[in-house]
C-alpha cells in the first residue's frame, strides 16, 4: 500500500493557510503524486483493480479535478471507478490496521477542523451518521479559543501543548445543553470571550497554561459525554475516533481511560490515517469493490456533505 | 432593521429578516468570533428549510445546502482567506454569480467581491446572552 499526501510545497506556498483551496494546485500535484504512489507501492497502473476517487464533500474545484483525472485514468485502463465519500472514508480508517481494528458494529466520534460527528458503522457500506454540529466543528474550537487566546491560527495544536502544563479545573467554560447526540461549540467560544473580555491584560499571559487546560478539558467533556451517550443509546461498546482532531492528546488519553472504566473497546487509528489522505480512500473503495459499487462516467462530484 | 435580541427569538428575528429581504441573493455579516453570526445563519436556514446539516464552513470556506424552499443555498466563510485572489481561487465568484442565496460570514476577507446590491447585516453581543442585529451599508 502506498499513501500519498503532496502538500508540503503547496503548504509553504500558501503560508499553510488554506493549501486545499486551490484547484489549480490540484492540478500542478495530481500527476506527480499518482507516479509516486504507484512506484513507492511498486505496481504498475495496469495491474490495480479499480480506480477510486473522492466524490464529496468539498470545494468543488478541488473535487473536479480528482474526479475528472480519475475518470480519465478508468477510462483509458478499462478499469471500474468507485465513488468515495469523504466523511465516510474518515470512519473507515479504522479498518486499516489489519492487527488493530474494530469489529461491527461500532462507533465513530469523526472529529476534525470542519467536522464533528457520531456515526455508527453497522458494516463497511452501512453508516449512519447519529449526531453532528450544529455550528462549529471541535477542531474549529481549539483553534477559535486559541485564537481568542492570541495564540495564532489554527492554534489547537498549541492549546494540546500549554495543556499539558496547565489546570484543566483551574477556570470553568460553558458545556451546551443540545439535545440528542448533536454538539454545539459555539457558546464555548463565547464563553471564553466573555471571560477573557473581564480580565486584566497581562490575565492570559500569566495564566496561559491553565487557560489552554481548561480549554482543551471543556472540549474534550463535551465529546466524551455525547460518545457516552452513544454508548448508552445503541448498546455499542466499540468506539472508535478519527479526524485530525484525533491527534490531540488529550483526548486520546481521555476516549482510553474512558473506554476502561466503561468496559469499552477503544480504537484510535495511526495519526497519518487520522488526518486527510488517501489510504482511508483506498479503503473504503476495497469494500465497495468487494460489494460491486461501482459508478459510471457521467458521475460528478457534489460539495453537499450529506451521505 | 434593527432588533435587540435573545437566543430564544433568534428564529423570529430571521423570520423577520427573510421576510423584509428576500429579495436580496447575497447576504453579507458584519460582526467580531462569538457574536452569532453560524447561530443566525442556522436559525435562518432552518426557516429556509434546509435539510441539510448546517455547521460552521470556516473549515470548507463553501457548504452548500438544498433548500425545500429555495433549492441550492451557499454557506461561505472566508475567515481563512488571505484575500480576494484566494477567495477567487477557491470558487467563491462562481458561488456569488450562481444566483443562488449566499449567506457570508467575514465577508471583510474579500469586501470587493461581493455584488452593489449585497445585503449587509452587522451583529453586535451586547451581553453573553443578548444580541443586536442591524443593517447598514459597508465600512459606513
Amino acid at each position: 500500500m502506498s499513501n500519498f499526501i503532496a502538500n508540503q510545497k503547496v503548504h509553504e506556498q500558501y503560508g499553510g493557510v488554506v493549501p486545499e483551496l486551490a484547484s489549480r494546485a490540484h492540478m500542478q500535484n495530481i500527476v506527480p503524486v499518482v507516479d509516486a504512489a504507484v512506484s513507492s507501492a511498486h505496481i504498475n497502473l495496469s495491474s490495480v483493480d479499480a480506480i477510486a476517487f473522492t466524490q464529496a464533500p468539498g470545494l468543488i474545484g478541488s473535487l473536479l479535478v480528482g474526479t475528472q483525472f480519475a475518470k480519465s485514468l478508468s477510462l483509458a485502463l478499462h478499469k471500474p471507478l468507485i465513488a468515495v465519500h469523504h466523511m465516510q472514508a474518515h470512519v473507515l480508517a479504522n479498518l486499516i490496521d489489519e492487527n488493530n481494528k474494530p469489529d461491527f458494529p461500532f462507533l465513530c466520534l469523526t472529529v476534525s477542523g470542519g467536522h464533528t460527528q457520531i456515526v455508527v458503522a453497522n458494516s463497511p457500506l452501512d453508516l449512519k451518521v447519529i449526531g453532528e454540529t450544529i455550528d462549529d466543528a471541535a477542531g474549529e474550537a481549539f483553534d477559535k479559543t486559541a485564537k481568542l487566546l492570541g495564540l495564532p491560527y489554527p492554534g489547537g495544536p498549541l492549546i494540546d501543548k500549554y495543556a499539558k502544563e496547565g489546570n484543566p479545573y483551574a477556570f470553568k467554560f460553558a458545556e451546551p445543553q443540545i439535545s440528542e447526540l448533536n454538539f454545539s461549540f459555539s457558546g464555548l467560544k463565547t464563553s471564553v470571550l466573555y471571560f477573557l473580555q473581564k480580565q486584566d491584560t497581562t490575565f492570559i499571559q500569566n495564566n496561559l497554561n491553565d487557560l489552554c487546560a481548561s480549554v482543551q478539558h471543556t472540549i474534550i467533556s463535551i465529546l466524551l459525554k455525547k460518545i457516552q451517550k452513544a454508548v448508552k443509546q445503541t448498546g455499542i461498546k466499540n468506539v472508535c475516533i478519527a479526524g485530525g482532531v484525533s491527534a490531540n492528546s488529550g483526548l486520546r488519553k481521555a476516549l482510553t481511560e474512558t473506554g476502561e472504566q466503561l468496559g469499552w473497546r477503544t480504537f484510535i487509528p495511526k495519526f497519518e490515517y487520522c488526518t486527510d489522505n488517501a489510504a482511508m480512500i483506498a479503503i473504503t473503495a476495497y469494500y465497495k469493490y468487494l460489494a460491486n459499487d461501482f459508478v459510471a462516467l457521467d458521475i460528478s462530484p457534489t460539495a453537499r456533505a450529506e451521505w | 432593521m434593527d432588533a435587540i435580541f435573545g437566543l430564544n427569538e433568534i428564529k423570529q428575528v430571521a423570520q423577520l429578516f427573510w421576510k423584509q429581504h428576500q429579495q436580496k441573493k447575497v447576504w453579507a455579516f458584519h460582526a467580531p468570533m462569538g457574536a452569532g453570526k453560524t447561530t443566525f445563519i442556522h436559525a435562518l436556514c432552518e426557516f429556509l428549510q434546509v435539510k441539510d446539516a448546517i455547521s460552521s464552513p470556516t473549515f470548507s470556506i463553501i457548504n452548500e445546502y438544498k433548500s425545500e424552499m429555495l433549492g441550492t443555498i451557499y454557506h461561505m466563510d472566508w475567515y481563512r482567506l488571505k484575500d480576494e485572489e484566494e477567495a477567487v481561487q477557491a470558487g467563491i465568484e462562481d458561488a456569488l454569480l450562481s444566483k443562488n442565496l449566499c449567506l457570508v460570514e467575514w465577508p471583510e476577507k474579500a469586501l470587493g467581491l461581493l455584488p452593489d446590491d449585497t445585503l449587509h447585516i452587522y451583529i453586535e453581543a451586547l451581553d453573553t446572552s443578548t444580541r443586536r442585529i442591524f443593517m447598514q451599508d459597508a465600512g459606513e
